[in-house]
């Protein structure tokens, strides 16, 4: 029963290989051998004999004061007070052969260091009174009222021997004896109680028993030492079971090892009753014969010892301590059970101790070598328990706080602006590296787009706003096609608050040429990733538009264009000159200033030529180029430029009216629905060959499903068959899977071209239809560039769905054109409903084109 | 001291002291070795041959207070009955027809398969042992587990366990009765006592035993209660009740002891005169107060009588006289479980837990307890606890519960899925099969359900349950008839069933009606 755990307060190992048994232990009182303190004697069948003094609780050095070897086993240990006065304490050893009288002594020799030694005062050899006879165990009292204490000893043929110091009183022998049993001595009736071995348990009065031998011998001229009597009991009790320990209750002591103390002294009323553990009970029967109680144990019991109870306040009452087997220990009193506990050792020997200022206290020697002292699971009674402190809320301070804090913004926001400025910030810095090399390796199958002066160092300097320092902060470029960097991961080992670390990353233009084609996108995004002591796992992103050097180089201006593209501005027009400084090579200056004035020419990597022409007097400039795609690039580079520009004067004198950039021709359409057809036609194109394969990976299934089933088949048919259909499947399988591996890479070209003729329109719409920078944002948002690489979900499934609720939602909820919106809507809706289930670019180009066409509306009015 | 150190003879101690103090510590094995050494040496060493006879009977003994399971043989060949007439409320075969007030019935509080209401602690012969003939050869055949069979007697299966232990000696039997001279025997009595324990609790010999013991009572001039009690034993093992009783009654007069009214208590129960077997344990009560043994004695044979409120009270007793009884927190918990009281039966199971009690019963409780206690957070991890220390004997309870406590927060289909595995586990659990056909029902399989239900009956024929559901089934599908009759058979098993009352009282107007 682990409901409770007994409270340890001081325990010590022995040797785990000696072997402990009952009767192994003994505790004398407080201040014996004139030592201050309790001792506790501990001796161990292979003779070793320890000696612990304890001062008070807990542990000390000097514990164990003494530790030999007796040489011989020790049956039992006692501690007895003989001598005249009976102060002369000693310590009773019971060998199997020899009974030794020893006292404690301070070692003259070590006097200084308070050193002990065991000195025998008197020895007594068994085998001297006849043969070789075994001891079984002893017992201590004044037997027939004598003036000191004597011993009596049991061997193991039925003698009892009494001693008075080294001399040998009195043998008498007990009748029917098979075995020896535990024996003990009630000092007020003066009975020696046995147990015999026919589960009995008998009584002897020792007066009667001397006296009759004293007159026979006296009468027979015997000697009574020589153990030839055999006496009869004064009375026998069939208890039934085996007997393990007899305690005889009496009034001067509450354990019989006790009564051989003498000074200790408790006020007990008179209860001259005989406790009797026995293998499955314990019985209660009074001195007198008679079976008082009984309860039966339903647990092994291995010693037991009384207790006196102090109940009330009130002290009188016993109660018996039974340990058993597993350690667990139980309280009884008139066979209520008051309290059970579990030792931390599992006893062979237990002794309810009572230390000078403490009671109670449970000395236990278990099987595995452990001397502990326990007390009942409860705390020492000096401590008292204390109410629970509770923590009251008070409302009052709470409102005071919150009253402090609505009061001083910067205290209440303090903790948001201390998260929020232990950021890692990101700032960029571009250098031309004229001394890079340009044989960095990168994958080898790429070829560099040009020449080495394209080759641009990014720096990018990651900075820590916070204090302290961050680990392993992760640095990641994301580039558009066709910039590589030579890693796009770096990783800061530590990166310290305040202190800015630059990484320098090679940018260039290089990919497979045949494969190239007008980049999507020049905007890269750089990404650190790191984890603070209180924000875990931050994001800090930062994007950097990319020089236009990276993607094209100038070249001779083309005079005719397929697309071209016309823009007109309400002031004059720098030189291109100025705008492109940076652009032109020095080796080329020449050359190109000479050609135009108002012209300049840019070759992309792929070969496609691109010319913007200006015209200094009526205020315009136009884009031209064979590939329609080219020209977002260069169109959205040339107005970031001449914004910086126009900036640069504005700032030298601010005379003029702000810029404007206006488109007046129609919106480039068919350009754009062109690109759209051919990304469906593409699109249906891959998806038909999916379903082919999914059909030839059936067929494989089929196969193999055949494979299996005459496989297990009992009448095997031939297979051939099923050759002559793989040899017919696999080829077309092949071809089939080359051909969407084909595709797909033309897919992806489209896919790239798509996205620049979106990134056109969104520039040309802004200017078209005079859109500020959060409306084209809403429009961009709606009409992606980037375009997933799922099939299944790709730019046309997003894209659809978008324009169809910024149709609903934003552009149809605009109070004058609601009606015409509607009515345009809804056609679309209906050949919507129409053309559901096939891959057609109608649809999207009708949304497109409503889209378009109302921000036309809402812009003319 | 020089001389003892230089002398080995003097170093050496008794083989005899070490292994007497082997037994005292139960170190059996020990104790063992020591007197085969010393044996081996000296045969005829009769000091060795008591420690051995001791140590072989320790190891064997089996505590025979406690009433264990009857044999085919008493089942059918009752020969001990009393009175042919029912005797409602004295009798153990009867227990539903005890007459309570304010204690939950049979509706509220399941039975066991012999139709007694289940108690908070499972204990030998009580649970399962069928207390009437109703069952025919097959029912007293049927034994605790699904196929396995109780033996034929009881002292058969005691003479199988004593072959066992002689089979598992080294060098055959340590002592062959049959070839001692008991009367030699008799008259030595430390001797004679080891040797009759021996007998009986080793060699399960009670023939023999009784035999020693009544030349040894002869022999003691009849006033030893030690040898009367010892024949009584061997009286009841060997079904002579009568006889026993009589022994028994001797000793108790001779000497009252705690074992002697245990087991005049049991011959009374055996002869199904639970009345005497209360008194024999009153009267122990007034010898031995605060004897939890006889105290849960009474509160069992209340209990198998259906007087839980009487039981309840002797629970109570028994915990204030050792408040670590686990037999009366179980059956305290149970009894306040089943009067609808779940948080203060969780302080019971809890207080079982705290003294390391750690079974799927158990946990199976606490899972319940939080449940009804609306503890839902505690519930699944209990019967998860449960299911982790559950064996083929438990498992079905606990997935029954499982079921039941999905069906409480209404997800039907793990309450269908937790039914099957119970039925899976334990082919022969009722409860389950009931349930099922309930939820069959719901979901519109009425044929399963009528199947389940009939299934459900048989095996356990106390129930009301699947016989009013296969009632009710039937008149909804407006077959009155068999409702008529199913709904009779259940109110034979549940009298005060009001549902069923109410079932066959529309029936009966629609009988008039046509």
């Amino acid at each position: 029963m682990s409901v409770f755990k007994a409270r340890e307060l001081w325990c010590s190992t022995c040797d785990a290989r000696e072997i402990f048994k009952g009767g192994c232990l003994a505790i004398g009182p407080p201040d014996a051998f004139n030592q201050r303190g309790v001792t506790i004697f501990v001796a161990s069948i292979s003779g070793i004999l320890r000696v612990f003094l304890l001062h008070g609780e807990g542990h000390a050095v000097n514990n164990l004061i003494l530790e030999t070897d007796l040489k011989l086993p020790v049956i039992q240990i006692e501690f007895g007070l003989f001598g005249e006065g009976g102060d002369e304490a000693s310590i009773v050893i019971l060998h199997p052969h020899k009974l030794v009288i020893c006292t404690l002594q301070v070692d003259e020799a070590a006097a200084r260091d308070n050193l002990l030694h065991l000195l025998p005062l008197k020895i007594h050899r068994f085998k001297e009174t006849g043969g070789q006879i075994s001891a079984y165990n002893m017992v201590i009292g004044r037997f027939g009222g004598a003036a000191t204490n004597r011993i009596c000893v049991q061997s193991f043929d039925g003698k009892l021997s009494f001693y008075d110091g080294e001399v040998l009183t009195l043998v008498f022998r007990l009748e029917n004896v098979l075995l020896p049993g535990p024996l003990a001595y009630a000092q007020q009736d003066d009975v020696l109680l046995i147990a015999s071995s026919s589960f009995e348990l008998r009584c002897y009065q020792f007066t009667d028993v001397a006296s009759r031998l004293s007159r026979d011998s006296c009468q027979a001229g015997f000697d009574t030492t020589r153990g030839e009597f055999v006496v009869r009991q004064h009375w026998r009790l069939c208890i039934g079971e085996p007997v393990l320990q007899i305690l005889p209750v009496s009034n001067n002591s509450a354990d019989t090892r006790e009564s051989a103390r003498g000074k200790q002294s408790f006020d007990i009323n008179p209860c001259n009753d005989v406790i009797v553990l026995a293998e499955k009970s314990i019985f209660v029967v009074s001195i007198s014969g008679a079976l008082k109680t009984q309860r039966r144990l339903d647990f092994v019991p291995t010693a037991c010892r009384v207790l006196s109870l102090s109940l009330g306040g009130s002290i009188g009452h016993f109660g018996v301590v039974v340990a058993d087997s597993t350690g667990s220990i139980m309280v009884f009193r008139d066979s209520q059970l008051l309290w059970t506990s579990k030792l931390p050792v599992k006893p062979v020997d237990l002794i309810v101790s009572y230390f000078p200022d403490t009671f109670g206290h449970i000395i236990a020697l278990g099987r595995d070598a452990v001397l502990s002292i326990s007390c009942l699971g409860t705390l020492p009674h000096d401590t008292s328990i204390r109410g629970h402190e509770r923590n009251e809320v008070s409302y009052q301070m709470i409102d005071k706080e919150y009253g402090e804090l609505c009061s001083d913004p910067f205290k209440r926001s303090s903790d948001a602006f201390a998260t929020r400025a232990q950021q890692v910030e990101i700032s960029v810095r571009f250098q031309k590296n004229t001394a890079y090399d340009v044989s960095e390796p990168t994958e080898t199958h790429y070829e560099s787009f040009f020449a080495s002066s394209n080759v641009l160092t990014l720096q990018v300097s990651v900075l820590y706003s916070g204090s302290g320092t961050l680990d392993d902060v992760g640095v990641s470029i994301v580039l558009p096609h066709p910039v590589v960097a030579a890693r796009s991961t770096y990783v800061i080992p530590s990166l310290r608050g305040g202190t800015p670390e630059i990484i320098c990353i090679h940018l260039r233009a290089c990919g497979i040429r045949s494969r190239a084609s007008i980049p999507a996108s020049n905007v890269a995004v750089i990404m650190a990733s790191y984890c603070t002591h209180t924000i875990e796992n931050s994001i800090s992103t930062q994007e950097v538009q990319l020089p236009l050097s990276l993607f094209c180089v100038v070249a001779l201006p083309m005079k005719t264009a397929k697309h071209k593209i016309t823009i007109e501005i309400n002031r004059s027009l720098p030189c291109l000159m100025d705008l492109f400084k940076d652009m032109i090579p020095i080796p080329q200056m020449d050359d190109v200033m000479t050609t135009t004035g108002n012209a300049l020419g840019f070759q992309f990597h792929n070969g496609v030529n691109v010319t913007i022409v200006t015209s200094k007097t009526a205020g315009r400039f136009r884009i031209q180029s064979s590939d329609f795609n080219a020209i977002w690039l260069l169109l959205s580079e040339f107005i970031y430029r001449l914004w910086a520009h126009v900036d640069l004067q504005t700032t030298s004198s601010s005379m003029d009216a702000p810029l404007k950039i206006s488109l007046q021709e129609p919106l480039p359409l068919q350009n754009l629905f062109e690109i759209i057809e051919e990304y469906y036609s593409t699109k249906l194109e891959c998806d038909m060959d999916n379903i082919n394969i999914s059909s030839y990976a059936h067929s494989f299934r089929a196969v193999q499903k055949q494979l299996l089933f005459w496989l297990k088949s009992k009448y095997p048919v031939s297979v051939s068959h099923l050759g002559d259909l793989l040899d017919m499947i696999v080829p077309s399988f092949d071809a089939v899977s080359e051909n969407i591996r084909k595709r797909e890479k033309g897919f992806s070209l489209v896919r790239q071209r798509l996205a620049a003729a979106i990134q056109l329109l969104m520039n040309l719409v802004q200017h078209r239809f005079d859109m500020d920078v959060d409306q084209l944002r809403v429009l961009r948002s709606h009409i992606p560039t980037v375009s997933h690489v799922s099939l299944d979900h790709g730019w046309d499934n997003w894209t659809e769905a978008a324009i169809s609720m910024l149709l609903s939602n934003r552009l149809l909820k605009n109070g004058a054109t609601k009606t015409m919106d509607s009515s345009l809507f809804k056609s679309e809706a209906e050949q919507g409903s129409v053309a559901r289930g096939r891959k057609n670019a109608g649809k999207i180009k009708k949304s497109l084109f409503a889209v378009f066409e109302l921000l036309r509306r809402s812009s003319l009015q | 001291m020089a001389d003892d150190e230089d002398d080995p003879s003097s170093r050496e101690i008794s083989k005899c002291w070490l292994a007497m103090k082997a037994l005292e510590r139960h170190d059996l094995d020990e104790c063992l070795e020591h007197c085969n050494a010393a044996l081996e040496k000296n045969p005829y060493d009769q000091q060795m041959w008591y420690i051995k006879t001791r140590c072989l009977t320790l190891k064997n003994w089996i505590d025979d207070t406690e009433l264990e399971e009857e044999g085919v043989a008493e089942v059918l060949m009752d020969e001990h009955a009393t009175a042919a007439m029912p005797r409602p409320g004295t009798s153990l075969r009867r227990p539903g027809t005890r007459t309570q007030t304010g204690m939950p019935n049979q509706g509220i509080r399941p039975t066991t398969s012999s139709g007694r209401p289940t108690t908070g602690f499972l204990r030998p012969g009580t649970s399962t042992r069928p207390m009437t003939n109703k069952g025919g050869v097959e029912g007293a055949f049927r034994g605790n587990r699904p196929g396995t069979t109780r033996p034929v007697t009881t002292s058969g299966r005691l003479v199988r366990l004593g072959t066992a232990s002689m089979l598992a000696e080294p060098g055959g039997p340590f002592i062959n009765v049959d070839k001692l001279d008991l009367r030699k025997y008799a008259q030595r009595p430390a001797l004679a006592r080891v040797l009759c324990d021996y007998i009986l609790h080793h060699d399960r010999n009670p023939k023999k035993a009784v035999e020693l013991a009544s030349l040894a009572t002869v022999n003691a001039g009849f006033d030893d209660w030690w040898w009367k009690h010892r024949l009584g034993k061997g009286y009841y093992q060997l079904g002579l009740l009568r006889d026993a009783e009589k022994q028994f009654k001797s000793s108790i007069a001779d000497m009252p002891t705690i074992d002697a009214t245990l087991q005049l208590a049991n011959v009374y129960i055996r002869l199904d005169q639970p009345a005497s077997a209360i008194r024999v344990y009153r009267a122990g009560q007034t010898q031995f107060p605060g004897e939890t043994s006889m105290l849960l004695g009474e509160a069992r044979i209340h209990d198998a009588l259906n007087d839980m409120a009487a039981g309840v009270a002797l629970y109570k007793n028994v915990l204030q006289w050792d408040a670590t009884n686990v037999e009366a927190i179980a059956c305290m918990g149970a009894h306040h479980f089943y009067t609808d009281q779940p948080e203060i039966a969780l302080r019971f199971y809890r207080r079982l837990l705290m003294m390391g009690v750690n079974n799927t019963e158990l946990w199976n409780n606490l899972g319940l307890c939080c449940f009804y206690a609306s503890q839902y957070d505690m519930t699944l991890h209990c019967f998860e606890r449960a299911l982790q220390l559950a064996d083929d004997d438990n498992m079905a309870d606990v997935w029954f519960n499982v079921g039941q406590v999905a069906i409480g927060i209404g997800d039907l289909n793990l309450a269908e899925q937790a039914f099957k595995i119970a039925v899976s586990v334990d082919a022969n659990h009722s409860e389950s099969f009931n349930n099922m056909g309930v939820l069959d029902l719901r979901a519109g399989k009425v044929d399963q359900a009528i199947a389940n239900f009939q299934t459900a009956h048989e095996l356990l024929e106390f129930a009301h349950e699947p016989l009013y559901n296969a009632a009710l089934t039937a008149f909804k599908l407006g077959q009155f008839q068999r409702a008529f009759e199913k709904v009779e058979k259940a109110l034979e098993n549940f009298p005060e069933h009001e549902d069923s009352l109410e079932l066959r009282r529309q029936l009966v107007q629609h009988f008039n009606l046509l």
